[in-house]
């Protein structure tokens, strides 16, 4: 609402601005002999902010190594699950209310390690992710094995390198200090080939917040990609 | 894993200019509808390698009618067990899979014992060893063998 207010004043002064340079245009040398000059009472114009910063106890970077055919995180639901998953707590710090969504990315191999072997190629045999957040009943998955989901709920496949945007993490807008934690879980199967050996690769994920004000997210669902809304 | 702590931010400044322009008539900037911000995190995950990554040579020493075989240990760095597959490879003839069963090769202090109780009398046999994993019953990833001595 401040936000309205200020682009209210500012296109006013644009407006006086302009009707201005027409008086300026049209009366010549005259614009002098008008002028004054007056000073306001203050005024305070207080723009809404929409940032995002990690959550308590948050972490923005996860290795894992050493990975071998078979070998899960304790949150895939399948292999060893015996290592940990990573973890990211993100919290919405702006003060208008916003709409949050998350982008993916796979790099393979990882920029870090670029004569490794792509670890991440699309495939079931390859590095499988999951990664969700919430839980119980309000539990929402954005990557799944391979695929994300698109607006009309149907699987799309993350392809290495490409970006996947604006995963929707909730239709209602999100508060200042709304939190979200988001639990990257990965597993490699057992029928990974020989040529996975050494391979590397990265998961990005960028989580986004945008001012909700005078924007819908109708038409979307979350945990979907939502293109609607207008990100940036 | 290693979670470290880092800090990232973002910014609403790059929309905000984008509002001014549009007031300003500069035409339509991609940032014009309004505020917005990004936080940033990366996973990276790394597959396991063989040490060492070449399959190390077998060494036969002959002791009264078997072949007492011998090589490097070979690891991945998450412990899981590592087997080896045993190739004879006689001056003549086809090869054959020794160390298997009650001779199945057996590791200590980085060294790989088995014994080939049958081996050609000329003493002319050669021998190969392949590393490879099993995961759950299955076999997994390997090593190509390593070169015949």
């Amino acid at each position: 609402m401040k936000f309205q207010r200020n682009r209210r004043f500012l296109k006013s002064a644009a407006g006086a601005a302009a009707i201005a340079s027409i008086g300026t245009l049209s009366l010549g040398g005259t614009w002098a002999l008008f002028s004054a000059q007056q000073t306001s009472g203050d005024n305070s114009f207080a723009a809404g902010t929409v940032t995002v910063g990690p959550g308590a106890s948050s972490s923005v970077v996860c290795n894992v190594t050493g990975m071998v055919p078979g070998d899960s995180s304790n949150g895939f639901g399948s292999l060893s699950s015996a290592l940990a998953p990573c973890t990211y707590r993100v919290k919405y710090t702006g003060s208008a209310s916003a709409y949050l969504a998350v982008d993916i990315q796979v790099l393979a191999p990882s920029t870090s390690l670029p004569s490794s072997a792509a670890l991440y190629d699309s495939s079931a045999t390859g590095l499988q992710l999951l990664v969700t957040s919430g839980t119980g009943v309000d539990k929402l998955t954005y990557l799944n094995g391979t695929t994300y989901r698109l607006v009309d709920g149907s699987n799309a496949t993350v392809a290495a390198g490409s970006t996947v945007s604006n995963l929707l993490l909730s239709t209602s807008a999100a508060a200042t200090d709304d939190e979200h934690e988001f639990d990257v879980n990965y597993a490699l199967p057992t029928l990974a080939g020989n040529v996975l050996q050494g391979g590397s690769a990265t998961l990005k994920l960028t989580f986004r917040a945008v001012q909700a004000g005078n924007q819908s997210s109708a038409g979307c669902s979350a945990g979907r990609q939502c293109n609607t809304i207008v990100w940036s | 894993m290693h979670p470290k702590p880092a800090a990232l931010g973002l910014a609403a400044s790059a929309a905000l200019l984008g509002s001014l322009m549009s007031l300003a008539g500069a035409g339509p900037v991609a940032t014009a509808s309004g505020f917005s911000g990004s936080l940033v995190t990366t996973s990276t995950i790394r597959a396991a390698t063989f040490s060492p990554s070449v399959a190390p040579l077998v060494t036969s020493v002959r002791r009264q009618a078997t072949n007492q075989l011998s090589w490097a240990a070979v690891s991945v760095p998450s412990g899981a067990a590592v087997l080896y597959v045993v190739i004879r490879i006689p001056a003549n003839g086809s090869p054959v899979q020794v160390c298997t069963g009650a001779d199945t090769p057996t590791s200590s202090g980085g060294v790989v014992t088995c014994v080939d109780r049958f081996p050609s009398s000329n003493g002319a046999d050669l021998y190969t060893e392949q590393p490879y994993l099993v995961v759950g019953g299955v076999r997994t990833w390997s090593l190509p063998a390593s070169a015949p001595n």
